[in-house]
Formats: C-alpha cells, sequence, structure tokens
C-alpha cells in the first residue's frame, strides 16, 4: 500500500522527482560512460602488449651480440630478451615520407598484430607495413615498394598490412604532436631478406619480465651489467607511444572521477529540498501514520524508500546508457591519435558502486529530510507546525534599520529566519556558479595555451630538426643561409633527495627565437651559469633557486651536480634551460639539434645535414588536435551544468515558495499587490544569487586549477579565465536564478487565500 | 469490574515559547469496557489532549493511564507504537485519509499493521461506501470521508475507538448520520467508543460522560438510560 502512496505522491510531484532522477542519472552517465571508456581504452591495451608480448625494457646502443643476448637472459625475472636493428628510410613516393624499418631475428618479442594479409613469418622474404601508412598512401597488400636507408635502395613486396604496440601513439619523437601517417610510418623486414656478408649491428635489445619480476631490482642490474654499451634505457614510462596512451587514460580517468561528485552533491541537495518540502507538507499524513500504529523506523523507510527508489531508476538507467552513448563520442576524438586493433567500452564494478554511491546520495538525504518531522510525538504532528517566530537582529538597532523601507526589512528577517533555506540557495547558486565557471575556465585555459606557447614565447617560423651526424661546416652553411638561434634538446634523468623526474636539457645559443618568461609570466633572461628550470619542474623536484639538483644524459653513470639560478615557466618541455656559454663552461660542446628561423625556412628540406622541417603552423595545430579531445569531454560537462544548474535552482525557488505560501497569502490578504509579492521575492532571489555568485567564483578558480594540474606533469597550464568568460559566466548563472525566480513568483497571483490560511487555528 | 481505562492524577503541560500551559490539570476517571463516552468541554478545555494521552500520540508530564491494566504512561517510545498498532483506531476532524491512496487502499492500509485485521471490504459496506471502493479521497464528500476514516479506524478491530470532535467539519445532517454510526459500533458491535466533541446536545446519548473546563474536570456521570442520537434534539 504505501509503495502505491510512493508512486502516487511521486507522480504529483513529478517535476522535482524528474530532476532528482535525471541528475542522479546524469552522474552516473558520466562516470560510467567515461569509466566505460578509458577502462576499455586500458583493457584493450593491455590486452594488445599481452598478444603481442611487448618488452618491459628496450636499450637502444650500437652493436647488440649474442654475448649480450645471453648475459642479459641470466639476469633473474627475466622472461625472454630479443634484439632487432631500427633504421629509417625514407619511401620513393611522393612527399617521401619517413618509414622506421625493424629487422628482426626471431619474432620473439614485441609481434605485430596482423590487420590484412599474411601473418608476420621471419622466415619469409617481404615486407610487412603499417596499415595506416599504407592507407594514407594507398599502398595494397602485394604492391612492391622502394626504399632507401643509409645509401642502400631496396625494393619489396608487401606481404601483409600491421599494427603495433609500440606504435598505439604512432610519431616520430616527441616534437611530433599527433601520428601523420602521410608523412611517417613503420615497417617489419625479417632479417634473412638482407644480404648475410655482414653482421648485423643490432642497436636495440628488448628485454621482458616474468610477472612477479621487481623491475627497479632488474633495471639497475641491466645498468649495471650493460655500462657503457647503451646509450638509453627505455621503460613503459619513458616510452614515446606507451607513455603517451597512458597519460591519456589517467587524464579521463581524472576528470571522470571529478564530475559526477558534483553532479551527486547536487542530485543530494535536490533530494533534501524536495523531500523536506514533501515531509513537510505530510506532516499530517505522518501523524495518521504513526497514531494508526506505525513504528518510527517504518514511516522512516517509507520516506528513504522515495530517494532509493529514484537514486537506483536514475543510476540503472544511467549505467545503461553511459557506456553506450559516451564511449563512441570520444572514441572518434581517440582514434584519431591512437591507433589499438579495436575499441570497445568496459562496464567495471566501478560504475555499478557509482550507482550504489547515488542510491546512497538520495537515500541519506530523504532519511535526513524526514528525520526532523518524525521525532515529533504523533499528536504534535497532527497539529500544524508553528510558524517560525520571527527574531530582532541586532541591526534593527542602527538608523539604518529604519530608513530601509518595508521589502527590506521583511527580506532580511526572513533570510536570517530561515537560515537552512536561505543556505541551501546560496549553495545551489555557488555550485551552477562553480561547475560552470570550471567548464569555460578549462576550455579558456586549453585555449589559452596555444598562444602562450607559440605567440609569446616560441618568435620563429620554422624550426629545422639537425641529423644527429651533422657536421659543423653543414650546421656553418645553414646558419650563414637562414640565419636563426641553433639549439640542442635531450632527455635527461633529474634527481633531488632521492625523488626522481625525467626531462628536457635545453641548451641555446644567444638569440630572440625563444623568449622565456618568470613564474608571474614577466619577461626574463637566461642566467650566464648555472641552469634556468621550469616552476613545475621544479614543484615536482622540490628546488627553490639557489639550491643544486643532480642530471645526466640516460645511459650515462656520473651525475652533473648543477644550481637553480632561475625559474621560468613552459607550457611544455619541463626540465632546465642553460645558456650556451653557461653549458660550455662547465660541461660540454653544443651539440646542436635544431636551427630556429625567422621567414622561410620551407625550402631546407634535402639539405646536407638536415632531417626535417617544421613550421610554427604545423606544430600548433599539433598541439590543437592534442587538446581537441579533451574539448569533447568538457563540451559534454558544460551541457550537463548548464542542466544541472537549471534544475537545482527550480527545485530551491519551488521549495521555498511552497514554504511561505501561508505568509504570502497573509500579505495578500492584507491588501498587498500581486505585483507587490513578487516584487518582495525577486529581490531576495537577486540577493542570495548574488551572495552565491561572489562564493561560486573561487570555488570555480580551485575546481580549475585541480583539473589541470591532474592533467599531465609534462604539461604546465596556468588556469586562466579570461574577464569575458568570467562575465559570461555571471551573467549566465544570474540569468538562470532570475529567470527561475520569476517563474517561480508568477505563482503569486495563483495562491488562494482562502485555502491557504484555512488550516490555521 | 475492573475499568477498560483509568486516569490518575493525569497532568500534561506544553511549552509554549517561553510560557507554559496546562492543557490537563490532575485528571483522574474511568471509562468500562463497551462504553460509548462523550467527553464534552469548550475549545480549549484540554479535550483533544486527554485524547491524544490516551491514545498514545503524546506524553503525560505526570500521572498514570491505565488501559487493560497497564500503565501505557510508563511506555516508551516503542512499546507507545505497539499499543497503538495492536489496540486504537483514530477518527479525526479532518479525516486525514491519505490522499494518494484510494478508499479501499486507507481502509486495508490497516492489514499491513495488525494481523487480526477485519475484511476491509465488509467494514466498507458497513458503513456504507461499498459503491466508493476506487475512488481518492478529494472525490468525495466530507461526510463520506468521514466514514472512510470511521472504516479505516474499525477495521483494525480495536481496543478502543477514539474520536477527535468526528463531526466538526460536517453540516448536522450529516454529522447525525456519523454519530449514529459510531453510537451502532458501540451497541452492535460491543467497541468501547469516546467522542471528543463540544456539542453538549451529545449528552444525552452517552454512556458516560465527561465534562471538562480549562483542563479540569467539572462532572463525570454515568448515564444508566441513553438515548439513541437520531432522538437526540440538535
Amino acid at each position: 500500500m504505501l509503495l502505491k502512496k510512493m508512486f502516487r505522491d511521486m507522480r504529483q510531484n513529478l517535476s522535482q522527482f524528474i530532476a532528482i532522477f535525471l541528475m542522479s542519472m546524469l552522474g552516473v552517465t558520466v562516470f560510467a560512460g567515461i569509466n566505460a571508456e578509458w577502462q576499455g581504452m586500458k583493457h584493450e591495451r593491455d590486452r594488445f602488449y599481452e598478444e603481442s608480448r611487448l618488452p618491459d625494457f628496450w636499450l637502444l646502443g650500437r652493436n647488440f651480440t649474442e654475448e649480450d643476448l645471453e648475459e642479459a637472459a641470466q639476469i633473474s625475472g627475466v622472461e625472454a630478451v630479443s634484439r632487432r636493428l631500427i633504421a629509417d628510410a625514407v619511401v620513393q613516393i611522393g612527399k617521401k615520407p619517413a618509414l622506421r624499418i625493424h629487422i628482426i631475428e626471431d619474432n620473439e618479442l614485441s609481434r605485430p598484430h596482423l590487420v590484412e594479409g599474411e601473418a608476420f613469418d621471419p622466415a619469409r622474404d617481404g615486407i610487412w607495413l603499417d596499415s595506416y601508412f599504407s592507407e594514407a598512401h594507398d599502398i595494397r597488400v602485394g604492391d612492391t615498394i622502394r626504399a632507401e636507408a643509409g645509401g642502400m635502395v631496396f625494393e619489396k613486396e608487401v606481404i601483409g598490412l600491421i599494427m603495433h604496440p609500440e606504435y598505439v601513439y604512432c610519431a616520430r619523437d616527441e616534437t611530433q604532436l599527433f601520428p601523420q601517417p602521410e608523412n611517417f610510418g613503420f615497417a617489419f623486414v625479417p632479417k634473412k631478406v638482407l644480404p648475410e656478408i655482414l653482421p648485423l649491428p643490432y642497436n636495440q635489445l628488448m628485454i621482458r619480465l616474468e610477472d612477479s619480476a621487481d623491475a627497479k631490482v632488474v633495471q639497475s642490474e641491466l645498468e649495471k651489467r650493460f655500462k657503457g654499451k647503451y646509450s638509453l634505457l627505455q621503460t613503459h614510462e619513458t616510452h614515446l607511444s606507451t607513455s603517451m596512451i597512458e597519460m591519456e587514460i589517467q587524464q579521463n580517468k581524472a576528470i571522470g572521477n571529478v564530475f559526477p561528485v558534483v553532479f551527486f552533491l547536487i542530485a543530494a541537495l535536490a533530494m533534501l529540498t524536495t523531500m523536506v518540502r514533501m515531509t513537510g507538507n505530510q506532516r499530517i499524513q505522518i501523524g495518521t501514520l504513526k497514531a494508526m500504529g506505525y513504528s518510527r523506523h517504518k514511516i522512516l523507510f517509507h520516506y528513504i524508500s522515495y530517494g532509493i527508489w529514484i537514486g537506483l531508476a536514475g543510476g540503472l538507467l544511467g549505467l545503461a546508457i553511459g557506456p553506450l552513448l559516451v564511449p563512441p563520442i570520444l572514441f572518434e576524438m581517440q582514434k584519431t591519435l591512437y591507433y589499438l586493433p579495436d575499441w570497445y567500452a568496459v562496464l567495471t564494478p566501478e560504475s555499478c558502486a557509482v550507482v550504489i554511491i547515488a542510491v546512497l546520495c538520495c537515500g541519506a538525504s530523504s532519511y535526513f529530510a524526514c528525520r526532523r518531522e518524525l521525532k515529533d510525538v504523533p499528536a504534535a504532528c497532527m497539529r500544524p507546525k508553528p510558524p517560525r517566530a520571527g527574531r530582532h537582529t541586532r541591526w534593527e538597532k542602527s538608523a539604518l534599520w529604519h530608513k530601509l523601507g518595508f521589502s527590506a526589512q521583511w527580506n532580511i528577517r526572513d533570510i536570517l529566519r530561515s537560515k537552512v533555506r536561505s543556505a541551501m540557495a546560496i549553495a545551489g547558486v555557488a555550485g551552477s556558479m562553480t561547475l560552470l565557471l570550471c567548464a569555460f575556465g578549462v576550455l579558456d585555459t586549453i585555449g589559452g595555451l596555444g598562444d602562450w606557447m607559440y605567440r609569446d614565447l616560441h618568435a620563429y617560423d620554422y624550426r629545422i630538426n639537425l641529423k644527429e651526424e651533422i657536421h659543423q661546416e653543414e650546421i656553418d652553411a645553414l646558419k650563414q643561409k637562414y640565419g636563426g638561434q641553433l639549439i640542442q634538446e635531450l632527455a635527461i634523468e633529474l634527481r633531488k633527495d632521492g625523488r626522481e623526474e625525467t626531462g628536457f636539457l635545453t641548451v641555446i645559443e644567444p638569440g630572440e627565437q625563444i623568449r622565456f618568461q618568470d613564474p608571474e609570466r614577466n619577461p626574463m633572461t637566461l642566467p650566464d651559469s648555472g641552469a634556468a628550470m621550469t616552476c613545475k619542474m621544479a614543484t615536482l623536484l622540490g628546488l627553490e633557486v639557489g639550491e643544486t639538483f643532480e642530471w645526466r644524459n640516460p645511459g650515462d653513470t656520473q651525475w652533473h651536480i648543477t644550481r637553480v639560478e632561475a625559474l621560468y615557466r613552459s607550457p611544455t618541455g619541463q626540465g632546465i634551460t642553460m645558456s650556451e656559454r653557461a653549458y660550455e663552461a662547465a660541461y660540454d660542446t653544443m651539440v646542436p639539434t635544431a636551427l630556429l628561423v625567422a621567414g622561410n625556412g620551407s625550402d631546407a628540406v634535402g639539405l646536407p645535414g638536415v632531417k626535417d622541417v617544421k613550421s610554427k603552423d604545423e606544430m600548433r595545430a599539433g598541439l590543437e588536435k592534442m587538446l581537441e579531445s579533451m574539448r569533447t569531454l568538457v563540451g559534454i560537462l558544460i551541457l550537463a551544468a548548464v542542466v544541472l544548474g537549471a534544475v537545482v535552482l527550480y527545485n530551491l525557488g519551488s521549495l521555498s515558495f511552497a514554504e511561505r505560501v501561508r505568509e504570502l497569502a497573509t500579505l495578500k490578504v492584507l491588501g498587498f499587490f500581486p505585483g507587490q509579492i513578487r516584487g518582495l521575492l525577486n529581490k531576495q532571489n537577486l540577493l542570495l544569487t548574488i551572495v552565491g555568485i561572489i562564493i561560486g567564483i573561487p570555488c570555480g578558480y580551485a575546481l580549475i586549477a585541480y583539473m589541470v594540474s591532474t592533467l599531465s606533469e609534462a604539461i604546465d597550464m596556468p588556469a586562466r579565465v579570461s574577464p569575458a568568460t568570467l562575465v559570461l559566466c555571471i551573467i549566465g548563472t544570474l540569468a538562470t536564478s532570475l529567470a527561475v525566480g520569476l517563474l517561480l513568483s508568477r505563482k503569486v497571483g495563483t495562491i488562494d487565500m482562502v485555502s491557504s490560511l484555512k488550516a490555521v487555528e | 469490574m475492573e475499568p477498560l481505562i483509568r486516569f490518575e492524577n493525569v497532568t500534561k503541560e506544553y511549552a509554549y515559547g517561553e510560557n507554559k500551559i496546562r492543557a490537563a490539570d490532575n485528571i483522574s476517571f474511568e471509562i468500562h469496557k463497551g462504553e460509548f463516552t462523550v467527553i464534552l468541554g469548550p475549545s480549549g478545555a484540554g479535550k483533544s489532549t486527554v485524547l491524544n494521552l490516551l491514545g498514545g500520540m503524546d506524553r503525560v508530564t505526570s500521572g498514570s493511564i491505565y488501559v487493560n491494566g497497564c500503565d501505557i504512561a510508563t511506555y516508551d517510545e516503542k512499546q507507545l507504537t505497539a499499543y497503538r498498532r495492536d489496540h486504537i483506531g483514530f477518527v479525526f476532524q479532518f479525516y486525514n485519509l491519505i490522499p494518494t491512496l484510494t478508499v479501499y487502499e486507507n481502509v486495508a492500509l490497516t492489514k499491513e499493521l495488525v494481523r487480526n485485521a477485519l475484511d476491509a471490504r465488509e467494514i466498507l459496506a458497513s458503513v456504507g461506501m461499498e459503491t466508493h471502493l476506487n475512488k481518492f479521497p478529494a472525490q468525495l464528500s466530507g461526510g463520506e470521508q468521514q466514514r472512510v476514516s470511521i472504516a479505516r479506524a474499525i477495521c483494525k478491530n480495536p481496543t478502543l475507538l477514539l474520536c477527535d470532535e468526528p463531526t466538526g467539519a460536517l453540516d448536522s445532517e450529516t454529522g447525525v448520520l456519523i454519530l449514529s454510526l459510531l453510537q451502532r459500533m458501540s451497541r452492535e458491535k460491543g467497541h468501547t467508543v469516546i467522542i471528543v466533541t463540544h456539542n453538549s446536545a451529545l449528552a444525552p446519548a452517552a454512556d458516560r460522560l465527561i465534562r471538562l473546563r480549562s483542563g479540569k474536570i467539572v462532572e463525570e456521570v454515568r448515564n444508566p438510560s441513553p438515548v439513541s442520537v437520531e432522538e437526540v434534539n440538535w
């Protein structure tokens, strides 16, 4: 019977319960949707890694011998060892795209995944080609491709099209920010394809660990045993592809975990307000049920079940539609950045647990709402609730009070008398403001990143990347032709008091192509000695100006000690920068890796010593594209925030209206015009809204800062909200709140004085 | 014979703001099983307070209330709930039906509370409401709602049927019908019915009459020859 009562009660308060239902649904949809997306990616990635037997370590060197293989295999915890030769080739078609060729000895580790054609076979002659590269160049199985590497030209038939776990994020190096299959791809070739005259200089050693092995122990053992024989040791944290996709998954996880919290808080708030109103209206019914002999906990459970049913229904629907709707939208974006064999959503126990959280939020707030009504003895419940006594405030003694006029006096007393209701209204406005500001602020921050990096900091137009084995004469010739500024960039390890990070070392000639900004983003110059460190890296290492830290090239055993002379801010490439003079005075001659030129540098392609040329616009487009996936995510959230804000404000508004019907009816009986009463209500609404907005602004900033900080260790994104955005958010919140207020104050005309006042004794 | 109900020096005070109001002031009386009792008094005399205390809806400030030999004034919240559930049927001035349940459902609700509930259809038929089973309270007249409310109270087969101004919101003709229904319940079915009212015209119809004024008993009489409600001169 009470179940029937519940459903009919819900039908009578349909808009409120739909609102709570929607919110609980949205919360679970966002969480379960994003969770299903990143969990799906993670699951497929792990499966892909396992299927292809991805190694845990890569040693890069010049020539790994049979003995080295045995040496590595002897380390306890190592499951398998394999070696291969990697060489960059240029394919003789169109714009001469680069192809990274893997020459495979035994296909024991890091196996390719077949997309089309025949499976990779180390005993066969032919080439297996990156499926995205072949698609971009319209190469099919059975076609022949011509490529040139190190002065050698070879021609091979394409046997199969493949994907590979080391090219999930398929970029040539860190400077390329998104995959461009038309410019870069990879290929697998069996070793027997090459003439067997020379012993092959295998330049990569791959080591896969047993499941139970301690990676740290094996890593230090490798470093010890292969000291001097390798230049770089890569792990999943430093490998470009594995680290990029891991970062992407972590980003999605952060966003997917933060926002539903806000949704659930608001759902709980809405549930609380609705149930307070409902149990208030049903006071006499509660008294009747009590008089009939229903026990306290039975009635309590009856009202809690409103929350439980609504939360459960919304949660289950969210659980059903979230993983169905959200991942496909996000996958569309992810597919352009990451190459996985398969894309699917995964429903995790976590998502199911979130449904329980939604149910608990709604159930608990119903409990708190009706607990108060149930405390009274039944006889007290049957009497109409005594109106809360108005109290004099200290203000009233001041001369100011008398000048305020009736409406201000009424409003101030009313707000002070019902502190909880006012606080909830303020919290509702502040919550909407926070969400809106955060969503738009993240968009601003993302938008500002491109301008900051490529307009404020990087002045050059073209970046000419130099080959590793470039001669000094070639550098001089380029410098003469284009002018510009030489820089050297390399990945290093940094440490301080046991904290270890990887970052970049940049050595730079005097010049104007890259500008530096101090922590407050004012222009600064590099110190003549020691190093300047990015703020983010300094935070990660816990360093301050004047302190020393250690760094080394990965593969080196010797650590260099350097003093931090200054801090600077940089959006990407966290690490240290030294002026050429400081670097050469302390360490070594600079070996430039790129030349930054103003004006046109695109014709440098193909000149001796030039690896490739990138325009600033191209790089900026890459950055924007990388940030695009975040934009999609934030877009979904903005939409939800707006719906949420409107719903909460309407709910709170109608609650406070219902609470005051009797007072308003009295005012009406006294002869106030409906317009005057509306004015009274709107003034209060405006006041509370303004207070809410003022509270919401710092909360919004804090949430932006939190979101940005969770994004990535490699990117320093200062939270930025443009004045226009701030004004837009304020106007948006104000407009929503006032529109809701107007909508509600229209009801003043419909108050029936007789029935509202009848029950008063 | 041991009386069914015995009030002994019952006092009830309400805190109202900073003032204390003594709604029942040292009241003592007895009611026997099967009696049709009327508690009379002007408004504010403490009639409803007495009824609420008897119904386990409120706690005494001091004194004892014996029902079937047990002092309900010593009961805790849980015992009071069980007492209300098993022994009391309430009829209110404003009916207090659950607006979202139908006539039948309102009465059948009692089945969830007590095991020996009577058949809801039969009871509704006995109060003349058998044709309105599927209507909602809002679709009924006041008299009809009150009959449903009586049916709901009786359906539990309670020890006591407590009625707080059951005709207060009804016109006099309907009021007579409701009161004669209640009197019939007492005469024919043996229910102990206690009615609180300010209408002294009902006095001759009572088996026992208790008059209250300002929280004190001014008259308590047993009427050996009560008239039927229809014969009362309204």
